[in-house]
């Protein structure tokens, strides 16, 4: 068990708008967005003295700071493994404020991806050092398999063939998602829902997923800052425990790609490593978590992630998510603000701050009495995901 | 590498173990991507190219075989491995259908499978000469290697002859 338990809290998140062309740089983004993360907590900017964010974001802890004004950084990291790191972030800045390392830590990630390089697009390592990250690419490229949608494909049809889950099974995730993101203003899906039919209709990207199987490309930024609960209580920012977050990766762990390990059976194994790490760090089990933020690039992943976390048995969520399980109301309501298919792609960070306001009683589709959010990052790589609660 | 990778293939087809996977007198087109090579992981495209073999990497200590290549077997933790030529047989462990983005040479509807090899491994290889609709996880393929341009060797799985659709992985 970590010794993180309730030591640290979530006291302001903030955001950027979320749209398909910003108009303005990653940078001013991630500016924008520690900024607003900073006034919902009540925090000046000039004392924040630490800062996270993940490998992928192009926004130097140092070029934040410097607009944010900081005095002085004590801390600063950079979290491996894209969309992995987005709860990866806020262990971080917890494991800093809890030892004292840093008083008050501010977790970004902002990014053009729909206006400016999109992750759908292909992979390329031309050009490249052949170091061993590119390397590691030499085992799908040449073959064509080149992008998210591929590599996650590939495990989704296996994933069916073990399960028996369908594609209607997947879009039953991207049916939940839509519908929450219709009643969530601030998403770019806000009034449109979809139905399982338009799902079934709409072309391949990468057989046996869908367009809408696929999230959104986003460009946005979303940023929290932690500290204390002693410091917090000085502080008008409402905050949030994090209860637990862990990371984890797994035996034979690749990124996206880890088609080679002997139970080649199990997709998500890296984030059975996190569940059993929360769930014996804060002593909850599935049945007390009320809602679910689940990382959504692709839909067949949540039902794989329902299993890791043991809401359901393994091949069993084609079950669990049938007659309205997973929607507001039912008995495992998850991405109430619609996830990355319904509100927008910010690699993971949206998700934790609808986390917070779930906590908060401040969501759009708001779940009554939400005590205990579980919120997961990135899917397929290597992975981390948090709780968080009232216990503040 | 001291030879061109062409140089080498040259040689291996005249030896006629690789085939070629080039249309006769095809307008010249875009190239596959590149594998990025390094020294861990040369062997596999070396022994594509220059033998027509599919090699996976095998400890010499332990004899453990571990794809994609690693310096150190996870099993014994030795670094000491050699490259150890495969049976061209397997089965299709898994596979997807692209159609977007497509990048050429790639055309859209083609196949990309993980496929197990009869030693064990896992590898990523492209599967031809079957309908879509007719590819079966579980069934058996035969690996031929073959040449897609002048500098790229690699290997493709194909329906085995003479052996139904398997449905046992």
């Amino acid at each position: 068990m970590s010794n993180l338990l309730n030591k640290a809290v979530i006291v302001g998140i903030g955001a950027t708008e979320f749209s398909k062309n910003s108009g303005r740089s990653e940078l001013q983004l991630a500016q924008e967005a520690s900024l607003a993360a900073c006034r919902d907590a009540g925090v000046n900017p000039h004392d924040v003295d630490g800062m996270v964010t993940y490998s992928m974001d192009t926004n130097p802890a140092i070029e934040v700071a410097r607009g944010l004004g900081c005095k002085e950084l004590n801390f600063f990291s950079h979290v491996d493994y894209g969309g992995g790191a987005a709860a990866g972030t806020i262990l971080h800045a917890a494991m800093a404020v809890a030892t004292g390392v840093a008083k008050t830590v501010v977790c970004y990630r902002a990014f053009n991806e729909r206006s400016g390089a999109r992750f759908g697009q292909a992979m390329s390592t031309a050009g490249m050092a052949p170091d061993a990250r590119a390397a590691s690419y030499a085992w799908t490229l040449p073959f064509g398999l080149m992008t998210p949608a591929s590599w996650v494909g590939m495990f989704a049809q296996r994933y069916m063939h073990l399960s028996g889950a369908t594609s209607e099974d997947f879009g039953r995730i991207a049916v939940a998602d839509r519908k929450h993101a219709a009643t969530n203003p601030k998403a770019w899906f806000y009034g449109k829902p979809i139905t399982l039919e338009e799902h079934q209709a709409s072309r391949w990207i990468a057989d046996p997923l869908h367009l809408l199987d696929c999230c959104q490309e986003s460009d946005g930024g979303q940023a929290f800052v932690i500290t204390t609960p002693e410091r917090a209580k000085d502080l008008p920012g409402q905050a949030v425990t994090i209860k637990s977050a862990a990371q984890g990766a797994a035996y034979d762990q690749h990124s996206m790609v880890s088609y080679y390990r002997k139970d080649g059976d199990r997709p998500l194994p890296e984030m059975g490593n996190v569940a059993r790490q929360l769930w014996n760090d804060t002593g909850l089990k599935p049945t007390d978590i009320d809602t679910a933020v689940l990382y959504d690039h692709f839909t067949p992943f949540v039902l794989a992630q329902l299993e890791e976390f043991g809401f359901c048995g393994r091949g069993e969520a084609k079950d669990f998510i049938k007659n309205g399980a997973i929607e507001m109301g039912g008995r495992l309501p998850i991405n109430p603000h619609g996830g990355q298919l319904g509100e927008a792609y910010i690699h993971g960070m949206n998700g934790i701050a609808e986390g917070v306001r779930q906590i908060r009683g401040t969501a759009v589709n708001q779940v009554p009495n939400a005590r205990n959010v579980l919120v997961s990052a990135g899917t397929g790589v290597p992975t981390s995901a948090l709780i968080l609660g009232n216990d503040y | 590498m001291t030879d061109t990778l062409s140089e080498q293939l040259s040689e291996a087809q005249i030896e006629g173990h690789v085939e070629d996977n080039v249309e006769e007198n095809a307008v010249p087109q875009a190239l596959r991507p590149r594998p990025a090579i390094n020294l861990d992981n040369a062997f596999f495209f070396e022994s594509l190219t220059a033998r027509g073999e599919l090699s996976i990497q095998q400890c010499s200590d332990c004899e453990e075989l571990r794809h994609p290549p690693v310096p150190m077997c996870p099993d014994c933790n030795s670094t000491h491995w050699a490259p150890k030529a495969m049976k061209p047989s397997g089965i299709v462990h898994s596979y997807v259908v692209l159609y977007h983005p497509i990048v050429p040479p790639f055309e859209p509807g083609y196949v990309v499978a993980v496929i197990e090899l009869e030693q064990g491994p896992r590898v990523v290889m492209n599967l031809e000469g079957v309908e879509r609709e007719d590819v079966k996880i579980g069934m058996p393929v035969e690996i031929t290697i073959e040449r897609m341009d002048a500098d790229l060797v690699l290997p493709v799985a194909r329906p085995a002859a003479g052996k139904s659709n398997g449905e046992q992985a």
